[in-house]
């Protein structure tokens, strides 16, 4: 816990040493709003009946997957990017010799980028409902947290994956790209998932932000059937199990780097 | 027998040279060998010099003994604990000067990188924040630890570094060129607060270094490491007795084009010049002469017609000597055993 601490800490102090960027990250999330909301203003009064089962407002809907969506590339990403960039600033060897655990070390390099978009995603949720005119049914704050956590596990043993490869092979893997766009295109961020061609269907049920997505949705738009909760919580859930996986897999490409000498090599 | 901290025994380091996927299907070129077998101990309260050419294996060595590289065969302990199975316990006791002085963050100030370290490694907050003022004090970089890391000297970095290493009072401190860049007067109080607490630990230091100087005063014993096994493991007062008569300077010059050293070494008296280390405009010539006859002032008055500046120079011992004359020690010794 300390190590995850202290690379949160740590990490809060370079992006706070950065303050233009510091404040202005949190301004493209203006534009996500702005869009989407004069977006919806082409179905006010006429949603197309694949809305009804999410209540009928589209701004809503889509702030929601949109939110998600943008959510999935930095996941990811984040800790292959904490792991190339400590490999191009040298401090690599010298944090995996420090006490810490070197797997807490590595997952905590991407914590703070990781919480950096969740806060982003509930501001945007927040100032959709507050400014923007988004409907929420919001039943269960405590709900929110847990679609959160789940997805944000899911995603980060992907990520944890990712992490391995630039570990081992000194480069970005290209797979999370793809992950990334075809969350974008199929996990229903824009539009329900039900109006994919059939065949499409199952590929969307095998992304993560899908389920994330409806899990989201179910939780502030409509009082979800208990089904609907539960079938996408366990798919969720399944997609957790990638976390040891990918804890597994950065294990392999530390020992494979220190095998080869190439720890501090990109 | 004094107890053993470091104990390296037929350590094998190689590194693959073809990617993952070609050695899978048996293909590309063979391994690079870098260690071939070394043998070393490091007693507690011993400080022992790792000396060498460049690639010789001397940095990896440490990393080995840091846990940073797993050996090809061969076992290293540290504090009885074994690199590879006990790998946690080996960093709980060790304390690592990496050559790279670039090694922190660059936006965090000096105090902010020992505070980011200090937890990584445990420390609680108010004892790392009272380690880390009083190593920042006796490390003279008190006045700029509250600096972006980024605006340090070459020098302030590497006493940074230094104070890193030293943050959880380890037993076993490995040191790789730790003064390469830092000025007489630092270096000398950078050795004297590693002095202060090695000593306070029962420690022992393992340094590696290209100053046959610094290792002599400091390290009573050296080793040589040379074509990926130590030829030489020998108490610093015989390597004193082998280096009589081996003179040379250290001469530190600024503006001094590379092209040109091949004109300084037709002067009269030189034998050979190697640049020892280079910082921004600054460079360090090891000059080694022929029995020490050299006439400087002439000597200075050629550097300086050739549009270079000498801003220091000091009688060293020239490392290439040292390591040929110990290398040619190694072999007799090897000849008179076959």
């Amino acid at each position: 816990m300390r190590a995850l601490r202290a690379c949160v800490s740590r990490d809060l102090r370079v992006a706070w040493s950065y303050r233009l960027s510091f404040f202005t990250q949190y301004g493209s999330m203006i534009f996500t709003l702005l869009s989407t909301r004069f977006v919806a203003e082409l179905f006010r009064g006429n949603a197309p009946t694949e809305l009804a089962p999410y209540g009928d407002d589209y701004f809503s809907f889509a702030l929601l997957g949109v939110g998600l969506s943008l959510l999935t590339y930095p996941a990811v990403k984040t800790f292959a990017a904490g792991v190339r960039g400590a490999q191009v600033t040298g401090t690599l060897e010298a944090i995996l010799v420090t006490r810490a655990n070197p797997l807490a070390v590595i997952v905590g390099m991407g914590l703070y980028p990781t919480i950096s978009v969740v806060v982003e995603f509930l501001l945007l949720v927040v100032l959709g409902g507050t400014v923007m005119g988004a409907h929420y049914r919001l039943a269960n704050l405590g709900l929110v947290v847990v679609v959160l956590l789940l997805a944000m596990a899911a995603l980060a043993g992907i990520g944890l994956m990712s992490a391995a490869f630039v570990l081992a092979f000194k480069q970005n893997e290209p797979f999370t790209g793809g992950l990334v766009m075809l969350s974008m295109l199929l996990s229903g961020s824009l539009y329900p998932v039900s109006v994919l061609p059939s065949w499409l269907v199952p590929v969307a049920q095998l992304l993560p932000t899908t389920h994330a997505i409806e899990l989201m949705r179910a939780v502030f738009l409509v009082r979800a059937r208990l089904e609907t909760l539960f079938v996408h919580t366990v798919s969720l859930m399944l997609f957790t199990l990638l976390l040891p996986v990918g804890l597994l897999t950065l294990s392999w490409a530390l020992r494979y780097a220190r095998r080869t000498g190439s720890l501090s090599q990109y | 027998m004094s107890e053993l901290l470091i104990a390296v025994e037929d350590l094998h380091v190689s590194f693959p040279r073809a990617n993952p996927l070609l050695r899978w299907l048996g293909r590309g070129a063979p391994s690079h060998r870098v260690l071939r077998g070394v043998n070393l101990c490091v007693a507690r309260g011993e400080f022992c010099a790792l000396i060498g050419e460049n690639g010789a294996g001397k940095t990896t060595v440490l990393k080995t003994i840091a846990t940073l590289l797993i050996p090809a065969a061969g076992r290293v302990t540290v504090c009885g604990a074994d690199t590879v199975r006990q790998a946690a316990r080996v960093r709980a006791v060790v304390g690592y000067v990496l050559a790279d002085e670039r090694s922190f963050h660059w936006r965090l100030s000096g105090r902010e990188n020992l505070e980011f370290f200090a937890a990584l490694n445990g420390l609680p907050s108010v004892e790392a924040r009272t380690r880390i003022r009083s190593l920042l004090e006796r490390l003279d970089l008190s006045a700029v630890a509250d600096r972006p890391f980024g605006e340090y000297s070459t020098g302030m970095r590497q006493r940074l570094a230094v104070a890193r290493a030293l943050l959880t009072r380890p037993r076993v401190l490995l040191m790789d060129e730790p003064t390469r860049s830092v000025d007489s007067v630092h270096a000398a109080q950078v050795w004297r607060v590693v002095r202060e607490e090695v000593e306070a630990v029962e420690g022992c230091v393992l340094l590696v270094t290209h100053q046959v100087q610094e290792a002599l005063a400091l390290c009573r014993r050296l080793a040589l490491l040379r074509e990926g096994r130590i030829a030489v493991d020998t108490t610093a007062q015989e390597i004193e007795a082998l280096v009589a008569g081996l003179d040379g300077f250290l001469v530190t010059v600024r503006g001094l084009r590379a092209r040109l050293l091949e004109e300084l070494r037709r002067y009269p008296g030189i034998r050979d010049i190697r640049i020892a280390s280079q910082v921004a405009e600054e460079q360090v010539l090891e000059v080694w002469t022929h029995n020490g006859d050299l006439a400087l002032a002439g000597f200075i008055g050629e550097v300086t017609g050739l549009g270079a500046t000498v801003t220091a120079l000091h009688r060293a011992t020239p490392l290439q000597g040292l390591i040929e004359r110990l290398s040619a020690d190694a072999d007799a010794r090897e000849r008179a055993a076959v």
